[in-house]
Order: structure tokens, then C-alpha cells, then sequence
């Protein structure tokens, strides 16, 4: 089953707008853990907006677990698709966790017996059970995003879509919000798309995308991706640290790398200099 | 311009119930000329050190007007030092104005701090503010001034002086924030978190642009950062906050030599420096100094060795 | 700022902290009803009587709850000397023109303040024991039956919670905003009125677009979550009354019962 498909979308934020989406075609299957990637203003986040309906195709067609996004079924597609955004701030109602948390159920009038058993699965989804009754203010970026995280949960999504989630964190914030998002992928088989311009991030996908100019580029598993540093670099990319110092030490006569892992590129430089 | 700060501690919301230690019994030397970095997690105080750096944190004892005696019999606690080359910010007298002119302070996200209807007004609001009463600048020189500082941070002063700074792309929008701190030419530029929210390529592009202002145009630069590989990569000199205190001032060379310890802080450490890691724990010792470059030359240097 | 002790919620556990915010509101109504009700001093005693007790439960320092007057006691005294003033009596101490002095308006103006007092007590006691969550959730509950009137309650309640989980986040925008300027030379504390209003078009606007910015996300957000107006939407946290709540509105009506009683039987005492 096909999480997310689009079909030859076309987009544009208006006529005199310069960007453009035309004929794209994109899908995610059901349990993949596909990451985004591309510079500001590729087209990244609109691509996020479309697949849940909060932005409308002017032509083809967007549709999640078969159903189209359109019309009556916007409401069917948006509890399929959850959607977590960049700013931590600005993404919760209410101003005690288990509120916020509740949010989203409480919109699909899910049974109140019901919402409260939601609360406690997705606040144990995101590692949050102690703060049930905690303040938002007072918690941490990454905190916030994890409570933005269990909100989306609480509508027992199919895929979600991480929009530049980590992109305003601090790296410990980033780090929980990675681990949070491996689990739900382990243990909960939930689909994942993650929006990011962290290189180092995408490393954890199954497939990886490349934007530009509002069309899909480049495709591949991170490692192929990876390996195509020209083209990465005229997509206004910049190669993954790692993925640049292995080919540097290829250039300078080494055989190593193409595994993007710290550990095993020491290993090989280990074997090349002994 | 040399930063001295010798038991400096502050205290937010002091005598409340709410009160929070940031600092404490900080002291810190950062030399002129220097690129400094200060590392450390989100509310370990390094924010609120920087913000002394111009003032707008006050040091307690310039605020009052005497200063309090302490009681006999209870120990006299150190005695705060927090000068900023000629200026001591422990005075109230001292002419904190003058200080924010030679000082100058980029926050995080500074295009949210844009307001005026041309990027050249906005530009020129502290060149105006700052400007000695009765010496008014002229059109004139507010324009040359505006233009040089557009023109070093990258942006064409024909293209974008008459513009609305709401109507510029994310990165110019930053680099004419950058531009409005810049334009009094401060002698130190402090920046917290010049590149968050960026892109890689951005993330690089505003990284050369600190190297270009520390070159040409302000003599100390101090950047706060999350991002390891940016100081490694960046800086002469970095401070490791930690919970109000200052746990390691250290050029990256021998900071990043310490990665266990860092590790332990809970703080990352630069990829090179977790490389380096790995392979002393395979008998390999790369002597280098955490620099991407330095790293892959004395790696293919023990290989030449080695062959 | 970061708390939710912004207002003025005083974060301890008591039996008023308890109790349901909407018999907390209602007893505040019924309170001023019957300060007002009361025309003499039994009754005022009567209302005193209980709202000292509820400050004794609140477990609510009573220097902060008299802090509380001392916002609006300039308020207080000025009203106070101008009943004094032209309240006219039979035993009068002092005249000059209009203006006299008389045990009347005396003890009018002393009934008068009593009055004002008591009423800024209590509804800062209000206040200080429950969240302001707590409050707006009470007054949606009480606003219900106004839907029958197409009145957006929902909408009202969710326009209220929103507005207070972003107020400190704005204030600390408005700090950091305040900081990036006077570190660009901005002066907000010298110069005259005109200057000083000059002043603030580079705080005002930053924060302005930022709010308008941030509105818009959250927008998004919402929609994102499915929100589409309280059309079939459930609710998770329900209030419920307890036993605390029947002693709160057996004393409360017991209090207005009294102040009726007393003022029917007992006129004309002031």
C-alpha cells in the first residue's frame, strides 16, 4: 500500500510566484523511512503541505492510503497524515501537555475514555510519560517537539511527516527527536518522511530524496545519494563531513568509505596505514 | 579591545522563589585579535555571559548606587572584574552607550529584528542612535556608511538598499541584519548562534562572512555555538560553559583532545575528534588539529609513512 | 516569566485551589450580589465572615491577598472622601457650601470601602487559587447554554487558552526583541513622550510580524490536526462537582440566605 502518492502535482503559490512545482511524482510505501532533503526554498516544505491537504494541487492528484485528498476526505487524509513543523513554539494549543496532547482526538471526536488511553501511548511514544501534567512553557526544544510529536500520535497516524523538526533544536533536542523518530519506525512500524537539510540525519533513511527547484532530482539510498557529490553540490548541497573527508582520503590514494560510519571508516584507515 | 571577566555570577529573578544561578564565579580572558568560540547546552549560562559583554546584563554593583558593606565577621567575597578593554562594567559611571557602539551584539535569528521600510534605514538606525549629540551624520556619510557595511556582508547596495527588508530571501534577510550591527564598526562582534536555522550552504556562506568582518573590519569575534565542527573548523580560542561555570578555555587543538571528558558533559565532539577517537583505540595516533583539513593531510601523511 | 504563575496564581494545594472553577466563579457572582444586597453592616459582617474563611482555606498568605488592595487603593480612598463629602446627614460636624461632614456620610463612606474591599479580595482570591486554564475552561462550561444562541462559546474558550499559553511567549519575544535594539543604540528611557513613542516602532513592528507569523503556523498546525471548529469534537477533560464543591455551595448559599434575611429584618440600621 502506497502511504503517500502523488501523481503528476502541479503547485504554484500564485501567478507571479517564482516557484513551481510541475509533474511530480512522488510515493512512499507504507512502512519505509524515506528523508528529504534539499536547500531553503526547494520546495521541501511545500511538498509536506500538499501530502496532507493543507495546501491544494492545482492539477494531478495527492492521495494517502488510497484515499485521494480532496474535498470531503481532507478530514480522512489529515488523520492518516500527520504533519510535526519546525517551530516548537508554534505548534501547541494548549498550555498543560496532556491539553495539547489531547487536541487533535478531541477533533475527530474520539471518545473520551478513548483519548485518555491515546494520551498515554503516544506520551510513552515520545518518552514523555512524567510530564502528563507539566507546563509547555517550561519544557526543552527538543521537549516540545516530542509533545508536538505525541499530539500528531494521538490521531493514530499512518505516515508522519517531520517538517524541519530538528532544524531550531540544539543538538541534544535533535538527538532525542532522532531517537524518538527510529522507534516509532522500530516498534510501531509507522511510515516516516523526514524533511531536514542535516545531511548527517538522512544517513538513518531507507531511501532518500533530493529537491530542487521543486522537483525531485535525486534518488537513491543515502549512500548512493551520498556518493554523488557533484551533482549534490549543484543542487546548492553540501556533502555530509564524513562523506567528504572518505573522499578526500580516496583522492589522496586511499581505499575507503562509502559507508558513511565513523567506526567502520576508522577501521579502514586503520587497514590502509598499517 | 581585551575581555576580563574574574568572578563574575549573576543571578536571574534574584530573591525569588523562581530564582535561577547562571553564572557562577565565572572568569574568562579573551584576548584581542582572537576568534573565540563558547560552547555549551541551552541554559548553561553562556548567553547570559555574553550579554554582559554590552552591558545588557548588568553587573549588580553598577546598578546600586553605594555599594554594600559587608557585615563584619562574614567573609568578603571576591571582588567582580568585568572589563571590556577601557570600559569597567562594574561602574555605574561608566558610559555604557559608548561601550554598545565598540560592542557589537548579533542574537540569534536577527532578521526577526528588522523594522524599517528600507533595508538602508534599517541599516543606518544604529549609525543614527549611536551618533554623538549635535553631531549629526550627514546624508552623505550615513550612505557611504550604509554601503560599505551592505557591500562586506555580501549584498549589493543598488539592489537592495531602497527595498523592504521583508521582501528579501532568508539568507540576505540575515546578512542584512548583520549589516545593521556591523555598520558603527565595532572593535568586538558578538554573534549567538549566527548560523542556526540555515542550510548547509548558508550555514557556510555566513561562516566566511565572520571570517571576512574578523579580517577586515572588527578585531575580536565571539561566536556562541551548538555546532562542534563550527568551532573546530572556526575558531583560535573556545570556553566550555557548564551549568554557570566555565569548565575548559582551550584552544580546539587541545579542547578536542579531551573527547571522553566532553563526551561526558553530555556535549558532542567534532566528527575529526571522533575519528581520531576511533583510531587511537586501533594503535593509531593522528596528531592534528581538528580541523577537516589538518585531519585528512595527517592522515595521508601516516599513510605515506606507512607505505 | 516562563510559568504559569504569570497573573497571579499562587501554586499551592488547598481546599479552595479544589475546587471547581465554576462554582469559584459563580460563588464570585453571588458574592457581589450580595454585597450589594447587604445594606447594613450585620451583612457585611456576614460576607466578611466568609470570605476570611475562604482566604483561612486558601492557604493564601494574607499579606498577598491585601496586596491586592493596595492596586486599587487610591481608588478606594478617593471615592471614600468624596462620599464623606457630599454625603449629606442630620448630624452634621462641618459645612461649607455643598461640602459637609456628617456621622452619616461618615459611616456610609466606612460602608462603602468595606464594600470595595471585599469585593477586590475576593475576586483576587479568585485568581490566585485557580490557573488561568482552569478559568477559561470554567467559563466556556458556564457560557454553554449560550450556544443555543449561535454564540461562538468554543470558539471564545479556545481564542482565551490560545491567547494565554502564547502571552509568555510574546514577552520573552518582546525582551529579546528590546535587547537586539538597545544593542543597535536604542534608547527607551530618556527623551519626551514623542521621542519615547518614536521608540517603540522598532520593538513594535518586529513583534507585531512575528505574532502575525506565528499565528499563521499555528494555524497551520491546527488544521493539520484535524481541527475544524467544535462541529462532532469531543472533550477530554471533564469538570466534575465533588464534595468540596457542595460544602463551597451550601456555605455560598447560605451567605446570600443570610444577608437577605438580615436586610429584610433588619433595615435601616445604616
Amino acid at each position: 500500500m502506497q502511504a503517500i502518492a502523488f501523481e503528476s502535482v502541479d503547485f504554484s503559490y500564485g501567478e507571479d510566484s517564482a516557484f513551481r512545482i510541475k509533474n511530480l511524482n512522488f510515493t512512499v510505501e507504507e512502512g519505509e523511512f524515506v528523508a528529504v532533503l534539499g536547500h531553503n526554498g526547494s520546495g521541501k516544505s511545500t511538498l509536506a503541505r500538499l501530502a496532507n491537504g493543507i495546501l491544494t494541487p492545482d492539477g494531478g492528484k495527492v492521495s494517502a492510503f488510497g484515499i485521494p485528498a480532496e474535498g470531503k476526505n481532507l478530514y480522512e487524509v489529515r488523520k492518516k497524515v500527520g504533519v510535526v513543523f519546525q517551530n516548537p513554539d508554534n505548534q501547541t494549543v494548549a498550555s498543560i501537555v496532556e491539553d495539547d496532547v489531547a487536541f487533535g482526538a478531541e477533533n475527530v471526536g474520539t471518545p473520551r475514555e478513548e483519548i485518555g488511553k491515546r494520551i498515554e501511548f503516544a506520551l510513552k511514544a515520545v518518552g514523555m510519560e512524567e510530564y502528563r501534567h507539566a507546563t509547555i512553557a517550561r519544557l526543552s526544544g527538543g521537549q516540545k517537539q516530542r509533545i508536538a510529536i505525541a499530539g500528531v500520535l494521538a490521531l493514530k497516524p499512518g505516515v508522519i511527516i517531520l517538517d524541519e523538526s530538528t532544524a531550531m533544536l540544539d543538538p541534544r533536542g535533535r538527538r532525542e527527536i532522532m531517537e524518538v523518530v527510529k522507534r516509532l519506525k522500530e516498534e510501531e512500524g509507522l511510515t516516516v518522511v523526514l524533511i531536514t537539510h542535516f545531511m548527517e540525519e538522512a544517513l538513518m533513511a531507507d531511501r532518500a530524496v533530493v529537491m530542487n527547484r521543486g522537483e525531485i532530482v535525486m534518488q537513491g539510498t543515502p549512500q548512493e545519494i551520498f556518493s554523488r557529490s557533484e551533482d549534490l553540490i549543484t543542487y546548492n548541497l553540501v556533502l555530509p563531513r564524513i562523506r567528504y573527508i572518505e573522499q578526500r582520503l580516496n583522492e589522496g590514494g586511499m581505499s575507503v568509505g562509502g559507508t558513511l560510519d565513523t567506526q567502520i571508516l576508522a577501521e579502514e584507515i586503520a587497514r590502509c596505514v598499517s | 579591545m581585551r575581555i576580563v571577566a574574574e568572578h563574575l555570577s549573576y543571578t536571574y529573578n534574584e530573591g525569588s522563589p523562581f530564582a535561577v544561578r547562571a553564572l557562577d564565579d565565572v572568569s574568562l580572558t579573551i584576548e584581542e585579535g582572537e576568534f573565540y568560540g563558547i560552547l555549551g547546552h541551552t541554559g548553561s549560562g553562556k548567553s547570559t555571559f555574553v550579554q554582559h559583554l554590552n552591558g545588557l546584563i548588568r553587573v549588580p554593583s553598577s546598578l546600586k548606587k553605594r555599594k554594600k558593606k559587608p557585615k563584619k565577621g562574614q567573609p568578603v567575597p571576591p571582588e567582580t572584574v568585568l572589563n571590556v578593554g577601557e570600559f569597567d562594567l562594574t561602574k555605574r559611571d561608566t558610559n555604557f552607550r559608548a561601550l554598545r557602539k565598540k560592542v557589537g551584539m548579533v542574537f540569534q535569528y536577527p532578521e526577526y529584528q528588522l523594522f524599517a521600510e528600507t533595508v538602508k534605514e534599517d541599516v543606518a538606525f544604529g549609525l543614527k542612535n549611536f551618533a554623538e549629540k549635535g553631531e549629526k551624520p550627514s546624508e552623505e556619510e550615513i550612505g557611504r556608511a550604509v554601503r560599505d557595511a551592505l557591500q562586506i556582508v555580501g549584498l549589493d547596495y543598488g539592489e537592495v538598499a531602497e527595498k523592504s527588508p521583508f521582501d528579501l530571501s532568508g539568507g540576505q534577510k540575515r546578512r542584512a541584519a548583520i549589516a545593521g550591527v556591523i555598520v558603527t564598526k565595532p572593535e568586538i562582534l558578538v554573534l549567538d548562534e549566527p548560523a542556526a536555522g540555515l542550510d548547509p550552504l548558508g550555514k557556510r556562506e555566513i561562516m566566511e562572512l565572520l571570517h571576512t568582518l574578523h579580517r577586515e573590519w572588527c578585531k575580536t569575534v565571539v561566536i556562541v555555538s551548538h555546532d562542534m565542527d563550527e568551532i573546530s573548523e572556526n575558531c583560535t580560542r573556545c570556553a566550555v560553559f557548564a551549568e554557570g561555570k566555565v569548565v575548559y578555555d582551550l584552544p580546539p587543538k587541545e579542547l578536542f583532545q579531551k573527547g571522553e571528558e566532553l563526551t561526558a558533559l553530555g556535549l558532542d565532539i567534532p566528527l575529526t575528534a571522533k575519528l581520531v577517537l576511533a583510531l587511537k583505540e586501533r594503535g593509531i595516533t593522528v596528531d592534528c588539529d581538528f580541523t577537516t583539513e589538518d585531519f585528512i593531510q595527517k592522515v595521508l601523511a601516516l599513510k605515506g609513512g606507512g607505505a | 516569566m516562563k510559568d504559569v504563575a504569570f497573573g497571579q496564581y499562587y501554586p499551592v494545594e488547598s481546599f479552595v485551589h479544589k475546587l471547581d472553577p465554576r462554582l469559584k466563579l459563580l460563588f464570585l457572582i453571588a458574592y457581589i450580589v450580595a454585597i450589594f444586597v447587604a445594606t447594613n453592616f450585620y451583612g457585611l459582617a456576614v460576607c466578611a465572615f466568609v470570605l476570611i474563611l475562604a482566604v483561612a482555606f486558601s492557604r493564601v498568605p494574607v499579606l498577598k491577598v491585601l496586596r491586592a488592595i493596595r492596586g486599587v487603593l487610591f481608588l478606594v480612598l478617593f471615592t471614600a472622601v468624596l462620599n464623606v463629602l457630599f454625603h449629606t446627614g442630620e448630624t452634621v460636624y462641618w459645612q461649607y457650601g455643598i461640602l459637609c461632614i456628617s456621622k452619616e456620610g461618615i459611616l456610609f463612606s466606612v460602608f462603602f470601602v468595606i464594600r470595595l474591599v471585599l469585593l477586590v479580595v475576593c475576586s483576587s482570591l479568585l485568581t490566585y487559587t485557580t490557573t488561568p486554564v482552569s478559568l477559561t475552561d470554567g467559563i466556556e462550561s458556564l457560557l454553554t447554554p449560550l450556544k443555543w444562541i449561535r454564540f461562538p462559546v468554543h470558539e471564545l474558550a479556545l481564542i482565551m487558552s490560545i491567547a494565554l499559553r502564547f502571552i509568555p511567549i510574546l514577552s520573552d519575544e518582546t525582551g529579546r526583541i528590546m535587547n537586539a535594539q538597545k544593542a543597535r543604540g536604542a534608547d527607551f528611557e530618556t527623551g519626551g513622550l514623542i521621542k519615547k513613542i518614536r521608540a517603540v516602532v522598532p520593538i513594535l513592528i518586529p513583534l507585531l510580524l512575528s505574532a502575525f507569523r506565528r499565528a499563521d503556523e499555528l494555524g497551520e498546525a491546527m488544521d493539520a490536526r484535524c481541527y475544524m471548529g467544535s462541529k462532532n469534537r469531543t472533550k477530554y477533560k471533564k469538570l466534575t462537582f465533588g464534595w468540596r464543591d457542595a460544602i463551597g455551595f451550601l456555605l455560598g448559599a447560605a451567605m446570600v440566605t443570610g444577608v437577605v434575611l438580615l436586610r429584610v429584618y433588619l433595615t435601616g440600621v445604616v
